[in-house]
């Protein structure tokens, strides 16, 4: 059992209380009246406000980087690179692009603008209250679904994770102190998942519930949000890399694999599981060699995180099965499970156990990707590409159609831009609605473009 | 040593491994006797470095081989899912006299494959241990079997061990000509086993009641229902094995060994844990029925185990967690050395068994391999 400031430290804002049913009710219906506040603001505002608090988390002491680090499991190495990459990843123009590409301008997030084609007037709203049910401790992840029920003008309510609930908590305390308007729109708390008389206080409360997590969690969470509430899932996803043969040459593209295979020690949704490399068995096997070399490298300056006893056991047993695998070979860390290239005969797409575990497959040619994709279709999301623009199309041609959301240049599958449609769709034009003022039939039908 | 060579000393471990083996369990104060380990250790290494093509290539590129061995804590162990891989034996597979394999726990994943080439040294492996702690007193029991018969199961590991021990005391203990298996094609048949058990316990015949440990889970769920009790006849014991999670509701040890007290009158000194693999030979028992206090795995002498950390794989401090390593001389004919995914604490003199690794469910929006079975479950 939390102590009572164990407890208090695991809330924002912080409270001493335990929570019960009716105070997450209470709590709700304050960040719904916050609402009116944050809607005042214009986004250009809560744009600048959330460059200062991120700039402030790029620059957080060792003893909160500590903090993080503990909660997470991370190493503190990958805790700072982290901070500091979520504000080149949000930064104004970045978040401006985002706006852009979905809605076409921040004007409707204002109030009522004129439409592009003459034919009238619309503003988009936000939920009148968010709740996020959130999975893990990848940064990026987190911060992206606050920040775009900010960009809406949502206040949120963060259910947070069970493990690692230090970062959401410590990217509230810092939007908060830069704006109080924004502090009053969010909190973040937590309950046991059993316990569904809160499951119901807040998604009866919310207009949209937003959930990331396994396949399980989101079978639960469906079964629990009443059918008058939005609910959009984030369910587990997969990514893989592709490398055209002549680019499994040069040290400078094995150190990209490896960059991807090491952010966030592979956590995230766009963390490569398996590498593909057109051509032969030997050549896959130089390049394993060359990716783990520059793993090897990696981990002497960002090494990987504390692993529970049984993810250290996971990577042990993938490791001893590949060792007697027909082809196969293994590349690994010696005397501790810190980083492991398994290169595997065998084309089908192989899930890793994760923690900077990856496989590396050749592949004849891109035409034999579907088949080998084809069982773990459903979860794709991104695929890292060699090569040049040519090939990522090529790449993007082959592996479109079976799911993938996103084709990019290797050593930046981990740094999607803010504008990036994750899962496949657009993420704050997800969040809004709409209201349309009409014009006259006259003056739409003069505004009309003329065929 | 090959060839000819390696055949004749094969048969002569076999024969010196079962003959230590049927000197049979010493008492657990007896210190254990490290020459002679050491001794078969190094001979059934030199022998499987030589006859196993796979483990030999494998002990090479870390370095080991029978003449730079330095103790059997260096013989390099093979993870146990590498049985999914390869057939890991000495011999021509298909020479097999059994194929024991894993449960697979979902469709499509491989399964593990145990490849016995005599069934003599296994059985000479299990019987004196599991008479040592299931039937220390050589009461005569009759065995109620929570489980499938051997013939309806032949590649289980688990259905062959219990056929072997119910089978080593024939008929003579047994009472009645009821059924002993009360699994079949529909599943478990519990009103069967209630009610076998209600007629041994009305006859005054002391039970020995075994099966895996979700099945019991549900015989208690069936006489729960009816608020039934069968106090079993003095001696009556159980013996349990696997896990408690995954197959039924989650239910904890402690509270499954109380309504196995209060369900069934069997106390607790009279309910022996077992821990075995498909991948071994050779088993462990809790010591509760020849008077150990504490629940802990003691390896047979033939055996030794240690919990070591799966981060570096050196052994960790007593009461410490880790992953289990045992090497199993009754494995002689396929991988003695073998690096397992259970978790267990090192106990003075022993283990305890903590259930298998659950693997690395995913700490953020990936899916771990895990994870992903689970979905298609």
């Amino acid at each position: 059992m939390p102590s009572a400031d164990g407890d208090r430290c695991q809330r924002f804002p912080p409270a001493a209380e335990p929570l019960t049913p009716a105070r997450l009710s209470t709590l709700a219906a304050a960040l719904r009246t916050a609402g009116a506040g944050l809607s005042a603001m214009p986004v250009h505002a809560i744009i600048a406000t959330v460059n200062r608090a991120l700039t402030r988390l790029a620059g957080t002491d060792a003893v909160n980087v500590a903090k993080l680090a503990a909660a997470s499991g991370y190493h503190p190495a990958t805790v700072r690179a982290g901070l500091r990459d979520l504000s080149l990843a949000f930064s104004t123009q970045q978040l401006e692009h985002l706006i852009e590409r979905e809605i076409g301008g921040p004007g409707p997030l204002d109030g009522f603008a004129a439409r592009p084609d003459g034919r009238g007037w619309s503003r988009a709203f936000g939920p009148a209250l968010s709740v996020l049910v959130m999975a893990g401790s990848v940064y990026p992840a987190v911060a992206e679904s606050v920040i775009l029920c900010l960009l809406a003008k949502s206040p949120c309510l963060l259910k947070l994770p069970s493990r690692d609930p230090a970062f959401a908590l410590m990217l509230c305390a810092a939007l908060a102190g830069e704006d109080e308007r924004l502090g009053r729109a969010l909190a973040a708390v937590s309950w046991p998942a059993w316990d569904h008389q809160m499951h119901a206080a807040a998604f009866g409360a919310a207009e949209t519930v937003i959930a990331y997590g396994g396949a399980e969690a989101m079978a639960a969470v469906r079964a629990l949000v009443p059918p008058a509430v939005r609910l959009i899932t984030h369910g587990p996803k997969l990514s893989l890399a592709v490398i055209p043969a002549a680019d499994a040459q040069p040290a400078a593209v094995a150190e990209a694999v490896a960059a991807d295979v090491a952010a966030y020690d592979q956590q995230g949704c766009v963390s490569p599981h398996t590498i593909y490399v057109t051509g032969s068995l030997d050549s896959a096997t130089a390049f394993g060699e060359r990716v783990a070399a520059a793993l090897a490298a990696r981990e002497r300056e960002q090494p990987r995180g504390m692993l529970t006893p049984s993810a250290a056991v996971a990577i042990r047993q993938a490791r001893g099965a590949a060792e007697f695998r027909p082809g196969a070979a293994v590349f690994a860390s010696s005397g501790s499970t810190a980083w492991t290239v398994i290169v595997d005969p065998e084309p089908a797409f192989a899930v890793s156990c994760l923690n900077r575990l990856v496989y590396i497959k050749p592949i004849v040619s891109l035409a034999a990707l579907p088949a080998a994709l084809a069982p773990v279709a459903p979860y794709l999301q991104t695929a890292g590409a060699g090569g040049d623009d040519a090939f990522r199309l090529a790449v993007a041609e082959v592996c479109g159609p079976l799911g993938v959301a996103r084709v990019c240049p290797l050593g930046q599958m981990q740094q999607p831009p803010a504008d990036w449609r994750h899962d496949g769709r657009p993420r704050l034009l997800e969040l809004l609605r709409w209201t349309d003022i009409d014009r006259t039939q006259a003056a739409m039908g003069a505004a009309r473009p003329t065929a | 040593m090959q060839g000819q060579p390696a055949e004749r000393e094969r048969a002569a471990l076999a024969t010196e491994l079962a003959a230590w083996m049927a000197e049979g369990i010493p008492p657990p104060s007896t210190p254990p006797d490290e020459q002679r380990f050491a001794a078969f250790a190094q001979r059934v290494f030199t022998y499987q470095f030589t006859a196993n093509l796979a483990y030999r290539r494998y002990c090479e590129w870390r370095g080991v081989t029978p003449e730079t061995l330095a103790g059997w804590q260096d013989i390099p162990a093979v993870a146990t899912d590498a049985f999914k891989e390869a057939s890991l034996t000495c011999f021509p597979p298909e020479r097999s006299e059994r194929i024991f394999e894993t449960s697979g726990t979902t469709q499509g994943e491989r399964r593990g494959r145990h490849y016995l080439r005599s069934d003599a040294l296994y059985r000479a492996a299990a019987l004196p241990n599991f008479d040592a702690h299931v039937r220390p007193d050589g009461r005569p029991l009759t065995p109620v079997v929570l489980f499938f018969a051997p013939a309806a199961l032949p590649s289980s590991s688990l259905a062959h061990m219990f056929g072997m021990v119910t089978g080593s005391w024939g008929s003579a203990g047994s009472h009645g000509d009821g059924h002993t298996y009360f699994a079949g094609p529909a599943g478990l048949d519990l009103e069967g086993a209630a009610q076998r058990l209600a007629g041994l316990a009305a006859a005054g015949a002391p039970v020995l009641l075994m099966g895996a440990a979700f099945a019991f889970v549900h015989l208690l769920d069936h006489l729960a229902t009816a608020a039934r009790r069968i106090p079993l006849p003095a001696g009556s014991r159980i013996m349990d094995t696997g896990g408690y999670k995954g197959r039924s509701r989650e239910v904890s040890k402690t509270d499954l060994y109380r309504m196995y007290t209060t369900a069934l009158g069997i106390p607790d000194d009279h309910i022996v844990n077992e821990y075995g693999m498909t991948e071994m030979s050779s088993q462990f028992y809790d010591g509760v029925l020849r008077g150990e206090r504490t629940r802990r795995k003691m390896p047979p002498p033939w055996v030794r185990t240690r919990v070591v950390d799966p981060e570096t794989l050196a052994p960790v401090p007593l009461g410490t967690t880790g992953v289990l390593w045992h090497l199993d001389l009754a494995n002689l004919d396929s991988v003695a050395a073998l690096q397992t995914a259970d978790l267990g604490v090192a106990l003075h003199g022993g283990f305890e068994v903590l259930g298998r690794a659950a693997g690395s469910a995913a700490r953020g929006c990936s899916l771990a391999v895990e994870d992903l079975l689970h979905a298609q479950r």
